[in-house]
């Protein structure tokens, strides 16, 4: 029997930024890189590594799928594989942005703003 | 340029650590993560930024990748293995806490009121419930239906029980009894078919039927000799081969037929 995929478990870091960077285009490795560096404001960088890593669960997971071979434009003239996100990727990001918005409302229902525990660092 | 050959010379290094991952991750992944790195290198150099630190970084990051994945590649290999060596495991400590504690565990083939087996009958054990386990993981790998597992899993509990118990505590007279080794015949049919017959329902279910009339000419050749046979564990034994051989042939009828495969099918 085939077990039904569960959108509610809680993401990776690693995964949640490859999901966001694959939420509005399929990109390349390389592509997921420098997304993921740039919507992270620098603060997340991840090797080849562990981007493919990630990618090789995250696709055993169901998140996300290969897409066609092509060239990038903008890079070489090298086909390179691209990724994109599933409908079951879809609602895993859908979920897990949700709960960070019901956290968030936690946070503010409290006053609580990231420089309220500044005195007591 | 000079930055083309050095990014040229990393990537080839670069390529030959990819090696160093499982064949299936690496055929996916090798050439893309080659690329990558490839397009990393370019960024820097673009940047007019050195080559060497980073790439020692991304050969280190890339390493750790490696050792997880093989790591992660040798579990999902060997999952079944490691599955029935713990089962194994766990069952001989039975027996072991029984005699480190001195637990008062009956044990019809030590004679006593505690366990007392000695390692030759633990390692005996520990091969026979190991190699029947991982004979039905071999069974089950090429069932298709429920059926076919359930058949499976009897046809060898059937086999392992019977060991145990010409070993433990003989099916005739007691386990030092020789008369015992008749039901060698038994087991060599069963195994012989099973082999024969690779697990596939329909000739597997011949050699149960095979297994269970080899057990009933055992018993008929015991009682003609006068050797005292145990006449309701006998009676268990030829049960469990035929109940294994009539499901093997519902696994049969199951596979073959289209629709006749919904009642029992797990897939």
């Amino acid at each position: 029997m085939k077990k039904k995929k569960k959108t509610d478990a809680p993401l990776t870091p690693a995964v949640l930024h490859i999901l966001l960077a694959l939420s509005t285009e399929e990109r390349h490795g390389y592509g997921i890189m420098k997304r993921v560096e740039l919507e992270s404001q620098g603060k997340v960088r991840m090797g080849p590594g562990t981007l493919y890593g990630s990618l090789g669960r995250m696709m055993a997971a169901g998140l996300i799928r290969e897409s066609d071979k092509k060239v990038d434009p903008a890079m070489d003239d090298e086909r390179r594989i691209y990724f994109t996100l599933t409908g079951f990727g879809r609602k895993a990001l859908t979920a897990e942005l949700d709960r960070y918005r019901d956290v968030v409302a936690v946070a503010q229902d409290k006053h609580l703003t990231p420089s309220a525990f500044a005195d007591g660092i | 340029m000079a930055s083309d050959r050095a990014i040229g010379r990393y990537r080839r290094w670069y390529a030959r650590l990819l090696r160093l991952y499982p064949r299936p991750y690496r055929e996916r992944f090798g050439k893309p993560m080659a690329q990558t790195f490839t397009d990393l290198c370019r960024e820097r150099t673009n940047a007019h930024q050195g080559l060497l630190g980073f790439a020692l970084g991304t050969f280190a990051e890339t390493g750790t990748g490696i050792i997880r994945e093989n790591a992660t590649h040798m579990v999902m290999q060997n999952r079944n293995y490691l599955r029935w060596m713990l089962i194994t495991a766990a069952v001989l400590a039975i027996p072991l806490l029984a005699m480190v504690f001195r637990l008062g565990v009956p044990d019809p083939g030590s004679g006593t009121d505690g366990v007392n087996w000695g390692p030759l009958y633990f390692a005996i054990m520990g091969v026979l419930i190991l190699g029947a386990g991982l004979l039905f993981e071999y069974a089950a790998s090429r069932a298709g239906n429920v059926a076919h597992k359930l058949a499976a899993g009897i046809a060898v509990a059937a086999g392992l029980f019977l060991v145990w118990a010409n070993l433990a505590v003989g099916m005739i007279g007691d386990e030092g009894n020789a008369a015992n080794l008749i039901y060698v015949l038994v087991l060599a049919v069963g195994l012989i078919g099973a082999s024969i017959a690779r697990f596939e329902p329909r000739e597997a279910s011949i050699a149960m039927f095979a297994t269970a009339a080899a057990h009933v000419v055992v018993v008929v050749i015991a009682l003609v000799v006068g050797l005292g046979p145990e006449l309701r564990a006998d009676a268990f034994f030829i049960a469990a081969w035929v109940a294994s051989a009539l499901l093997f042939r519902q696994a049969s009828t199951a596979s073959a037929s289209p629709r006749g495969s919904t009642e029992v099918t797990d897939r």
